[in-house]
């Protein structure tokens, strides 16, 4: 295999990272009845909270610990409208995601601080990082990269064999049982929204903390978080499946980056090659019709009604 | 009378809360909130040009808050009112640039008007004909329709018409642009030709099949059906004619504007569009007075960049702010059915 192709697939699973916390974000959201439009400002928000912590601070732990926090905080704003008020979760989503692109754009210019942008190094896996391909695709990434490959296999025990697990896909398939069984559906409503908008900011935390100036550029999430919607749509709602379909959109995403060095991509216009992903969600959102959605989803939740 | 003053309430309230964290944001920024309200209110109506440009916006919103309300009010889910208009401005500059040299003026602006919200229909027609034939989420397929839309106008921009800065589309021949019927505000014949399209389609909306088909859509489209509607020409036919508003849009931008296809051709005006939608209530009529509000507080919060050192992306955040509190107070919304 080329070296060409080797950096090609190296930076596939770079780019496969950020989509996949987006993803993981919205099936925990969905799986307890919350379709979260707003994911794609989760992602915005996160992006900014932490290029605000790490330039002000010039700690990548910092950096990463203020976009979480960015993206807990507008969970809590959504769990009140979408769980607590019943507002309609597209609308409600839609307006959250222009909120964001204005609100993350308007307040860079007043909390950029002066600390030089900083990426979470490249961590070599002893051993493995030695293997032909495989070691320089895998085995030679930033610390977010095994993070989210762990974390798609705890979410998979979690939401399989797991009381919680259980209690959370129960919550989007049949509400009134789980309310019935003296649960409270909104409580752990409002916690699979947070906690989902919570990964969302760390799919756009990563996007300063490894693969950038370490700045905010407006409006960078640039569609992660719509396409995280399709990628959890073609996954079924499950956490491994979405981590291959999320690496997908990262090979898409990354011939745009490597298109120089390729000598078939060379007469592409650079803008159907940005278009790609989008159009890859597109096709991928029309075979996915038969999904089975959370019967609950999408739907406020109250007692009665 | 307790629900009387609750009813009011619902609007006050977030009214308030805006207001309030208007200020808080006004005064991080180092300024008066007090004088910022003058200067916005001053950028609005300060001069007949910043009046006339809040009028040139509106249309532009009303336009693109008819290819929400539409769709909203059959509960189909048009989010890409931005693409439809990237699609019609697309549209309207290749009609303009490539008609043949002869033509009169008036005739390359009608085509490139036609030519935009056809180009604006195509472009809806692909969530809409994906809903109807394929039962794909047209939500998300407009939503990532809006991101190719504008990949397309660039694609435009640097290789299509290109002027030699690269930055915009080279400029329309002298007199191809809509004419101006109030010089001194720059307001053109857009305007009564955007109060033309609203009025139609409240009337179709209200008073013929179609309107009716779309709003028992709306009311569950189980039901429609029983009624022998077709719920798959209610979808694609709604998609068709937002993205037509929408492309309109677009097609003003450029004939009624710079002249021009250049990237950032509109400020969000496709989402604008749906906050227009919701405020109006999804009523066609008031569309038009909710695009005349967030055309001013969008014109006036671009002078404060300037005047106070405000930045202008400001106003879309209060815009979203306001839509959001009166949707978490119930005083807008859309009813859940299923």
């Amino acid at each position: 295999m080329s070296a060409s192709t080797i950096v090609l697939l190296a930076i596939t699973i770079q780019l496969m990272m950020p989509l996949a916390w987006a993803a993981f974000g919205e099936i925990i959201s969905e799986r307890s009845g919350v379709l979260n439009v707003g994911l794609e400002g989760a992602v915005l928000i996160g992006a900014w909270g932490a290029a605000v912590g790490s330039s002000n601070s010039g700690s990548l732990l910092v950096g990463l610990i203020s976009g979480l926090a960015s993206g807990f905080v507008l969970g809590l704003v959504l769990a009140v409208l979408y769980v607590w008020r019943g507002v309609d979760q597209v609308v409600g989503g839609v307006m959250i995601n222009l909120f964001a692109i204005g609100f993350t754009s308007a307040m860079w210019a007043k909390f950029e601080g002066d600390a030089a942008g900083k990426n979470f190094p490249r961590v070599s896996v002893p051993g493995l990082s030695e293997l032909p391909v495989v070691g320089k695709v895998l085995f030679q990434q930033n610390v977010l990269v095994y993070a989210v490959v762990v974390f798609a296999l705890a979410l998979a025990l979690v939401l399989r064999r797991t009381q919680i697990g259980l209690l959370l896909r129960a919550t989007g398939e049949s509400p009134d049982a789980v309310d019935g069984a003296g649960w409270d559906v909104r409580r752990i409503r409002t916690v699979g929204v947070t906690v989902g908008t919570t990964l969302g900011a760390l799919g756009g935390a990563a996007l300063v903390l490894t693969a950038s100036s370490g700045r905010f550029v407006t409006n960078m999430s640039g569609g992660i978080g719509f396409i995280a919607l399709g990628v959890v749509l073609l996954a079924r709602w499950k956490p491994v499946v979405a981590l291959i379909v999320a690496a997908a959109f990262g090979f898409l995403q990354a011939l745009q980056s490597r298109a120089q060095s390729i000598t078939w991509l060379n007469d592409v216009p650079s803008e159907f090659l940005l278009m790609l992903p989008y159009l890859g969600a597109i096709v991928v959102v029309a075979i996915s019709r038969g999904s089975r959605y959370p019967a609950a989803l999408g739907v406020a939740w109250s007692r009665g009604s | 009378m307790f629900t009387r003053s609750s009813t009011l309430w619902r609007y006050v309230a977030p009214l308030c809360v805006t207001a309030a964290i208007a200020a808080a944001v006004i005064t991080l920024f180092g300024a008066d909130p007090l004088s910022t309200a003058g200067s916005w209110w001053n950028g609005i109506v300060g001069t007949p040009f910043t009046i006339g440009q809040t009028l040139e916006i509106a249309s532009v919103l009303a336009l693109t808050g008819l290819a929400a309300a539409v769709p909203f009010s059959a509960r189909l889910w048009n989010v890409g009112g931005e693409g439809q208009l990237y699609a019609g401005a697309v549209g309207a500059v290749t009609v303009a640039l490539t008609m043949p040299a002869g033509t009169p003026a008036w005739g390359v602006v009608v085509c490139a008007l036609s030519g935009g919200s056809a180009a604006g229909a195509a472009w809806g027609l692909i969530p809409g004909g994906l809903r109807a034939f394929v039962g794909a989420s047209e939500m998300i397929v407009s939503l990532l329709l809006n991101f190719v839309a504008v990949l397309a106008a660039q694609f435009v921009i640097s290789n299509a018409f290109p002027d030699s800065t690269g930055q915009t589309t080279r400029p329309l021949r002298n007199g191809v642009a809509l004419p101006q019927i109030w010089s001194v505000g720059g307001v053109d014949l857009g305007l009564p030709l955007v109060v033309v399209v609203v009025v139609t389609t409240w009337f179709v909306m209200q008073r013929s099949t179609f309107g009716f088909s779309v709003r028992a859509a709306g009311a569950g489209i189980r039901a429609a059906e029983l009624a022998g509607l077709a719920g798959r020409r209610v979808t694609f036919a709604t998609f068709g004619l937002a993205g037509a508003f929408a492309g309109l849009a677009g097609a003003l931008l450029i004939l009624g504007g710079s002249g021009q296809l250049s990237r950032g051709i509109s400020a969000n005006y496709g989402f604008l569009g749906i906050a227009v939608a919701l405020i109006a209530g999804l009523r066609i009529l008031w569309v038009a007075p909710a695009a005349i509000v967030l055309a001013a507080l969008t014109v006036g919060s671009n002078s404060l960049e300037v005047s106070e050192g405000v930045p202008r992306a400001i106003g879309a955040v209060l815009v979203t702010l306001l839509v959001v509190t009166l949707l978490g107070s119930r005083a807008i919304g859309i009813k859940a059915s299923r």
